[in-house]
């Protein structure tokens, strides 16, 4: 196993009070896996990922849990001191654990030449000289594909394109090999064209240095072709995760069905696009019950008082619902849901 | 950059021509003559003969276009009032005192605001971003010449152990630099900081750290450079407001710097003289804004590599 994170929570201090933006949170990822996380803007994504890497913006707080990595407790809470933490993590950010960013735009220093910003990561974890790393960003360049690169590493990133821009970023986390890459929405911000080139490189290069990944996104579809097991997160929680099968043709949560039918269908007639009805609910204070109970059409008296524990659908498939307890009514579940069962009975 | 270099030149250029006008039209605004002051009393072809030598009766126009002349030729004639001297000797006489003072200030002012911004950004202590708070919001609103009287009364009367007349010895800089600096030290200090501060929550702040890049280099390398511009900006206007002298502090401490010598010019209407130091602080006003341009540009790769 190469990351084991339990009951973590996080939140951000803000002047209406605190944002529970992660609320304990468990999940494993396994050497050579790639791990699909999903879910609405807001639920916290971002803020569990950068958890783990110890990134939260300067309101944001760990308030409990641990996290292994590689066997090693790296928590906040295992260090004595601040300080101690920092070191520590500075070891594994950018070595062991890459990260590649949402948005190519804003995540590199406009005033340091696309060279500079390759070469800093690799200067902080290996004792070699300058030109051995310019060799070596050299040698990245033409990795994420990108053409001219002597004349790229000179360059600012204003001159670059935004699908360029986040090569580069993959560049910069690769550089070291890490064992694991968290990919927060990485082609999120890129036209759709460029989108599918910069997650081939992404997929290929990770395939060849044999990296894990988590990969963040609201875009399932992306999940579909590149994960091996998917979680799915809802208010600073996971409800659901399994093996990406399993998700996406016999989910069981309410929330997961939403998502599922809210994907453009591609051959499909012009059907009206499905979005899930509401809105998220407000973390500040997050609800006593199941968080999804307000947008739920399936939802049971229960869930407004007491939170769904994990029910197990299959030894790698788990699902907190209130639906799937022996106790609960039977639900006539949504059509295109259950032409996904029923292919998903073929299959198997 | 030549052509950018070239283009701000340019602008200067007009700037200059644009001052000298206004400040022409401004001068002969005001009531009076030099030759007609209260206490000195002329008989009146005695005047005329002194209008007539400067110029001074011929209509307005036919003086614009003298003036300019001289002003764009750097050729000034001798001051109106003090007879026999010269601009030049005038300017030669009067801004060394003035140059020194303010360079001691304004460096001072951008150490010590750089540092204390700095480590107001950094410091995550509430109270002593507080102290900060109050100290610089004082600086940014108190008048300096109160300043001044406060460190005269508190430093040179009561507990005399500095000097505050003139500028003969290094400790003759001391308390006028501090009354100077007191403003743009706050200025400067609450602009590092929070343009430090911006710069800390940046989103290539965070991807540098996860690259595990140490807080050091973070701030050295990738934030210092990016955090300086605004101080930049502020900087460069700040700089020719201290070397150009200031009347209040140099009345103050009786230092005989340009800023005195430009008051005193304007309320004795002397004309040559106000349209040499007018030109003169005009040129080096807007040679150090050109300056603080290029200095921006240098720091700023999008501008450095436009052509
Ligand atoms: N710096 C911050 N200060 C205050 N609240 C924050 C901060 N960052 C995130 N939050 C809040 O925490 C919650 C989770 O945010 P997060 O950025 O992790 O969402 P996300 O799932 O990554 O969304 P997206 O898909 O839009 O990136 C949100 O409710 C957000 O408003
Ligand atoms: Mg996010």
């Amino acid at each position: 196993m190469l990351l084991e994170v339990n009951h973590l929570s996080t939140e951000f201090k803000t002047d209406m009070g605190s944002v529970q933006a992660v609320r304990d949170v468990s999940f494993t990822l396994n050497s050579g896996e790639v791990l699909g996380i999903v879910g609405e803007s807001g639920c916290g994504k971002s803020a569990m990922m950068r958890s783990i890497l110890g990134l939260l913006s300067e309101n944001g707080q760990v308030t409990g849990g641990s996290i292994v990595f590689d066997g090693q407790e790296i928590g906040r809470t295992a260090f004595s001191s601040e300080k101690e933490y920092t070191h520590k993590m500075n070891t594994l950010r950018g070595s062991q654990i890459g990260m590649v960013f949402q948005d190519p735009m804003t995540f590199l220093n406009p005033s340091l030449t696309i060279g500079a910003q390759i070469e800093e990561t690799i200067l902080n974890h290996n004792r070699i000289s300058r030109q051995q790393a310019a060799a070596r960003a050299l040698e990245l360049l033409k990795m994420v594909g990108i053409h001219d690169p002597e004349q790229r590493l000179k360059q600012y990133p204003f001159q670059l394109s935004g699908g360029m821009r986040q090569r580069i970023i993959i560049a910069i986390a690769i550089a070291n090999e890490p064992k694991l890459i968290i990919a927060d929405e990485p082609t999120t911000a890129l036209d759709v064209t460029v989108q599918a080139q910069v997650l081939n490189i992404l997929k290929d290069v990770c395939a060849r240095l044999k990296t894990s990944i988590i990969f963040i996104t609201h875009d399932l579809g992306i999940i579909a072709e590149l994960a091996d097991r998917v979680a799915v997160m809802y208010a600073g929680k996971i409800v659901e995760y399994g093996q990406v099968d399993e998700i996406f043709y016999h989910p069981q949560h309410p929330y997961t069905w939403g998502l599922l039918q809210s994907i453009p269908q591609v051959n499909g007639e012009n059907k009206e696009l499905y979005a899930i009805p509401g809105n998220p609910p407000d973390l500040h204070t997050p609800p006593v019950g199941d968080a999804f109970y307000p947008r739920n059409p399936y939802a049971l008296n229960i869930d407004a008082v007491l939170q769904p524990p994990f029910f197990k659908v299959t030894n790698t498939h788990y699902a907190a619902t209130w639906l799937l307890d022996p106790r609960a009514p039977k639900v006539d579940v949504p059509e295109d849901i259950r032409e996904r069962y029923a292919k998903w009975k073929k299959h198997y | 950059m030549t052509s950018y270099v070239l283009k701000r030149l340019l602008y200067g250029m007009l700037t200059l021509l644009v001052l000298a006008t206004v400040v022409f039209f401004l001068m002969k605004s005001i009531p009076g003559s030099p030759f007609e002051l209260e206490d000195k009393i002329f008989p009146q072809e005695y005047i005329d003969n002194l209008n007539a030598k400067y110029g001074l009766d011929q209509p307005i126009y036919v003086q614009y276009f003298n003036y300019m002349k001289n002003a764009l030729t750097g050729n000034f004639d001798n001051s109106m009032v003090m007879t026999g001297m010269s601009v030049t000797y005038i300017i030669g006489r009067s801004f060394p005192a003035s140059l020194k003072l303010g360079l001691c200030a304004f460096f001072f002012s951008l150490i010590v605001g750089v540092a204390l911004g700095t480590a107001g950004a950094l410091s995550k202590s509430k109270k002593f971003n507080y102290v900060i708070s109050v100290i610089t919001s004082l600086g940014i609103s108190v008048p300096n010449f109160f300043v001044a009287m406060l460190l005269m009364i508190l430093l040179g009367v009561k507990i005399p152990v500095l000097p505050i007349v003139g500028l003969k010895t290094p400790l003759h800089y001391i308390l006028p630099t501090l009354a100077l600096s007191f403003n743009p030290i706050s200025m400067i200090c609450r602009l590092t900081r929070n343009s430090l501060r911006d710069v800390l929550s940046q989103d290539y702040i965070v991807l540098a750290r996860s690259k595990g890049t140490s807080e050091r280099r973070i701030v050295l390398k990738h934030c210092l450079k990016n955090a300086f511009l605004p101080v930049l900006t502020y900087s460069g206007p700040q700089f020719s407001a201290l070397i150009t002298g200031s009347f209040v502090i140099e009345s103050l401490f009786s230092i005989p710097g340009i800023g005195y010598e430009f008051v005193s010019s304007v309320s004795g209407r002397d004309y040559t003289l106000i349209m040499g130091l007018a030109v003169f602080l005009g040129v080096i006003v807007i040679l150090i804004n050109l300056l603080t341009d290029i200095l921006s540009a240098i720091l700023s790769p999008q501008i450095k590599l436009e052509k």
